[in-house]
This record gives C-alpha cells, sequence and structure tokens, in this order.
C-alpha cells in the first residue's frame, strides 16, 4: 500500500504546455505502471496533446470528458496565476492538488489552503516536487525522468517526509543503497505555509499497513516540527521516526534567509538546536549525518518487529 | 525582550490570541471578541475595535506577515494614538504592492534579510539575473577559503553544515537548481573562484533531476579554464550524481577532476574537499 497516491489514481495538469510541464507529464506517464493523467489544462489550448494527454481549457471540460470525479491535480502555473487555478481545481471536486510553482504570495498560499480544509481537499506543496510511490506511480517531478527515479527509490517500509524537494531523493537514495525501501515519499515544500505538514502527514502513514517506520528532512524556521513533536507525544504513534536536520549554521546568523523561502531564524523557536531538541524530547531520533539514517531506522523498526 | 513579550510571560490574561479567515472577510465581532477576552470593556472596547478591525484588514490586504502598533497610547480624552507601528511586507508580494511601496518610498534593495548585501552577493544576484534558466545565485559572502558551488536548497543546507563540521572554512554559500545554463554556471564558478583568499572550490549537489550533471560540469571547468587554473588543481571535489551523470564525469576525467557518484556521501564529499585544503578533516 502507499499514502495519497496510488496506481489507480486519476490526475490532470494544470499548465501542461508550459516547458517544466511538458517534462513532468513524460515522466510521470513513463514511471512504475504509468501514471494515469487523464488530461491537462492550459487555457486557450483546447484540442491539443502532450504526450498524449488531452489539453483543455478548463478543468470542468476535463472533468466532463474523464466522465467523472478527478482524484488529483499537479499544478504548475506561475505564480500569479496559482491561487485561481488551485481554485479551480477545488471547486471542481478534486481531492488532492500537488503545488509545483514556488514564490507564490503568502497569502495566495494562506488562501488555498483554507479553502481546500473548507472543500475536504488536501495540498502538498507549494514548492514542492510532489508524491512518489516506489515503482509503482508518482505525481509531479520527484525523483525526475522515470530511468533516475527508478535508480533512487525502492519499494519498502519507510515513508519519507521532506521540506526538501532534492533531499527526499538524496534521502530515499541512501535508504535504498542500504536495502531499506520506501513506502511513500513525500515532498511536502520548502515555504512558510504549506499544505501538508509532518504531523498532518503522519496519520495516513499510521494507517498504512506497509509503513513501518518514517524519516523527515527538516530545516530552520517555522512550527512544523513543534507541532510534530507534540502530535508524537499526544498520539501513541506505531511508528518509529528518524529527522535529519540541515541548515544548523543558520543559528548563529538570524534574519537571514537560505534554502527555501520559510528557512529562516527570526526566533528561538524556529533554531536548528531548539528543534532538534524539541524533536529529541518527542523521543524522535536526530541523525547527525544522512549515511547514519538506514541502520538507525532499521534499528528501529527491526525493534518493533521484534516486539 | 519587548514590552508584548513581557506581558506575554508574566499576565497571559492579558493576552488574546485568535485565527480569522484569509477567504472571508474580517468582521468587527472577531476584534471584539478578541479585545474583550483581555478583561476590557466599557467605552474603551467600542474604541479599540475599529482599530484593530483595521489592522487586520491591512495585514490581508497589503499581503503582510508581520502588523504591529506598539505602544497603543491613550490620550487624557480616552481616544487612543499609535506612537509607534512595525509592518513587514513578504518579498513575493512585492511585485503586486509596488504602488504602495512607491508611495512609503521603500527601495529595491531593502529586503528582509538582516544586514545589507556586500558586493560580492549583489554580484551573485547579476549572474543569476543574467537569464531566466535556472537558479546559479542566493550568494552569502563568508570569510573562508574553501569556495562552494553547491545545491540545490537543501542540499546547500546539508553541504555548508558539513563542511564546518570537519573543521572546513567556507568562504560563501550558493545555490544551484532548477538546471541553469552552462554560462550561469560558469559565472558562478568564476565569482567564487575570484573571491579573495579562495584556494579551491567544492563543486557538490544532492542527487539532482532537474539539473544537468554534464551541464554544471561543464561550466565549473570553463570557470577554472578562463582564469588560468587547472581544474584538476582548483576543484577540490565535484560531487553531483544525477541526470546526465555520465557525460559529466566523462568531461570531468578528461580534465583530471576528482569527483564522486552517489555513493559517496554529501558528508563524505565535504570531508573530503577540506581535507584537500587543511591536509586534515575533523
Amino acid at each position: 500500500m502507499s499514502i495519497l497516491i496510488d496506481a489507480q489514481t486519476t490526475f490532470i495538469v494544470q499548465g501542461i504546455t508550459g516547458r517544466e510541464a511538458v517534462n513532468l507529464t513524460r515522466e510521470c506517464l513513463d514511471y512504475g505502471v504509468g501514471a494515469k493523467i487523464v488530461g491537462g489544462v492550459t487555457p486557450g489550448r483546447l484540442g491539443r496533446e502532450v504526450h498524449g494527454v488531452p489539453v483543455f481549457d478548463t478543468v470542468a471540460q476535463a472533468v466532463e470528458a474523464h466522465g467523472g470525479a478527478i482524484d488529483g491535480s499537479v499544478v504548475t502555473v506561475p505564480p500569479a496565476f496559482t491561487k485561481d487555478a488551485v481554485f479551480e481545481a477545488i471547486e471542481n471536486g478534486v481531492k488532492l492538488i500537488v503545488v509545483v510553482t514556488e514564490r507564490i504570495p503568502r497569502r495566495d498560499v494562506a488562501q488555498m489552503v483554507e479553502l481546500a480544509s473548507l472543500r475536504g481537499a488536501r495540498i502538498i506543496g507549494p514548492n514542492c516536487l510532489g508524491v512518489i510511490v516506489p515503482d509503482v506511480v508518482k505525481m509531479g517531478g520527484i525523483g525526475g525522468p522515470a530511468k533516475n527515479a527508478a535508480q533512487a527509490y525502492t519499494p519498502g517500509p519507510i515513508g519519507v517526509i521532506s521540506r526538501s524537494g532534492g533531499m527526499t531523493t538524496e534521502m530515499s537514495s541512501t535508504l535504498s543503497a542500504a536495502a531499506v525501501g520506501q513506502s511513500t515519499a513525500v515532498s511536502i515544500g520548502g515555504d512558510a505555509i504549506i499544505g501538508s505538514t509532518y504531523a498532518e502527514l503522519m496519520p495516513l502513514f499510521e494507517a498504512d499497513a506497509q509503513t513501518r517506520g518514517i524519516v523527515i528532512y527538516t530545516e530552520p524556521g517555522g512550527r512544523m516540527e513543534a507541532e510534530l513533536a507534540r502530535w508524537v507525544t499526544e498520539n501513541d504513534s506505531r511508528l518509529p521516526i528518524v529527522a535529519f536536520m540541515a541548515g544548523r549554521f543558520m543559528d548563529e546568523m538570524p534574519g537571514m534567509s537560505f534554502g527555501h523561502a520559510g528557512t529562516i531564524v527570526e526566533g528561538k523557536e524556529d533554531t536548528a538546536s531548539e528543534k532538534i531538541a524539541r524533536l529529541a524530547d518527542a523521543g524522535i531520533a536526530v541523525a547527525e549525518r544522512i549515511e547514519d539514517i538506514p541502520a538507525m531506522i532499521g534499528e528501529k523498526i527491526g525493534a518493533v518487529t521484534a516486539s | 525582550m519587548g514590552r508584548d513579550e513581557q506581558v506575554a510571560e508574566e499576565q497571559p490574561d492579558k493576552v488574546a490570541r485568535r485565527h480569522f479567515s484569509n477567504v472571508l472577510p474580517f468582521s468587527d465581532f472577531q476584534a471584539k471578541e478578541a479585545i474583550a477576552a483581555t478583561g476590557v470593556t466599557g467605552s474603551e472596547l467600542g474604541r479599540l475595535v475599529p482599530i484593530l478591525t483595521r489592522l487586520a484588514r491591512i495585514f490581508v490586504e497589503y499581503d503582510m506577515t508581520l502588523a504591529e502598533i506598539n505602544p497603543l497610547g491613550r490620550l487624557a480624552d480616552g481616544s487612543f494614538v499609535a506612537l509607534d507601528a512595525h509592518m513587514e511586507i513578504e518579498n513575493e508580494a512585492r511585485g503586486r504592492q509596488a504602488q504602495l511601496l512607491n508611495e512609503l518610498g521603500v527601495g529595491e534593495e531593502e529586503t528582509r534579510q538582516a544586514r545589507e548585501a556586500t558586493p560580492f552577493e549583489l554580484a551573485g544576484e547579476q549572474i543569476d539575473a543574467a537569464d531566466h534558466r535556472g537558479v546559479a545565485g542566493n550568494v552569502t559572502e563568508f570569510d573562508g577559503n574553501l569556495g562552494l558551488v553547491i545545491g540545490a536548497g537543501g542540499g546547500s543546507l546539508t553541504l555548508f553544515d558539513a563542511v564546518r563540521a570537519h573543521g572546513g572554512k567556507p568562504a560563501n554559500y550558493c545555490e544551484i537548481g532548477g538546471n541553469p545554463s552552462v554560462s550561469k554556471a560558469c559565472g558562478l564558478a568564476k565569482l567564487v573562484l575570484s573571491k579573495p583568499g579562495v584556494e579551491r572550490i567544492a563543486v557538490m549537489m544532492s542527487i539532482v533531476s532537474n539539473t544537468r550533471v554534464d551541464i554544471v560540469a561543464r561550466g565549473v571547468i570553463k570557470a577554472c579554464l578562463e582564469l588560468g587554473h587547472d581544474p584538476a588543481e582548483k576543484i577540490a571535489i565535484f560531487r553531483i550524481p544525477g541526470a546526465w551523470e555520465e557525460e559529466g564525469f566523462k568531461i570531468l576525467e578528461r580534465y583530471g577532476v576528482d569527483y564522486a557518484n552517489r555513493s559517496v556521501s554529501l558528508n563524505e564529499a565535504a570531508r573530503r574537499a577540506v581535507e584537500k585544503i587543511e591536509g586534515v578533516a575533523a
């Protein structure tokens, strides 16, 4: 099993005729069993095709042509138009929206996330690479071309959640090299406000029988790690977690932003050291080096199996 | 500690917190409830509600990340006046708030970073702005001897930590990503190589799927050659695995550059780079 998506998931690509979106569509069609991309949307391009995927002017047309509800959408339109595109997807019944676009104004993101919550939809991102279920399906640019994604990701018991798209692949590749596969890897995005945080994805992994442990990649800035620590403390989770914290040097440089839009130390709670302490207090192991992660999580899931 | 933080700590019942919608319009009762929750009543409540309502609406309308009136003074006649205020508009909204920023006389160069950009950092911005393809910039200056040409967002953070953990002294932070052109990668590498005190550069990224390994390899080698350096000497290590790596590694081999594939961790690559400069890594 997996979380969020599986081989049956249908989705569209909004902004499908853009250069990056054309590549992303190819990658998703080629990977695993092949994604069920049932349409693309670019206003004014009705009737075209991208790698055999029909292009529509509106999401409503795509839904009508499909003859029923569409599960998901990958949104790759420019920042100024992203909020409208996400609203369009939500109002047409799409329940899982992967927002790839970077540099969306924060107010727009807050509105997208709020509307999604009102309508029972889920947003992954923005500023993310999407979701991958190793050897089965991927939704978004995560892992890159099918050949490269297949090299880094292998099926197995570990759920991966990462604020960095590239590090989702680096960490999964490190796990794969140690014969520790992944159930689902989610690039959740690097912005200050995102649709799905660690704590919001944990219940999904908790409910997934294949998943036996979680590996997260995290950075300074924001309250997401504190939220995860609280979730772990309040819920008697069966899943051991190993975290890796990058950007420790930023603790000495308050007010300077590095890496991602949401990665800035503005207060004590934002610092790497404070977050590491909070995670450790909640029983989450924090790795010093990425190459230490496979053994750390391996030992924990081994112990869980034995008990 | 500010006065507001002091109150929050010593008299938490005098602080009200509340969420409000970004989709539905802000309504006076929301301000009234928040203010009443701190124990304010009588004519003061009536006078304060419109102030907080306007502050909340301004916050949303002008893409703010912070809107603060502090302190708010009460005059002898019972009216209130803002004695100071602090507001921050987020970077991504600068475009659509250009008119307001212009009216307020806030210049393009005034970012939310804690200190002003150095000439080295500004030169990095220019390289990144030279063409629209990919990113080769976000340069921050440090005073070490190991130049870094690193990426992407998360990879750069990880690598910078790793270099320091091994006792290395980075000359800079930067980010490559999104498949920049050869000339952009070359421009960034030249900038770093030309920085006074830089002995060598380390070219390292987490596994790339969009950015092409061969393009970055060509960019950094070109930078060395154009500055009259031997790439094998100047590039301490090249660790970028991923898309087009066979092509990239071939080019690196031709110039005798020490490179590593994904079997060498980011941490190990950083250690090897530090060792070449410091003799021995921590």
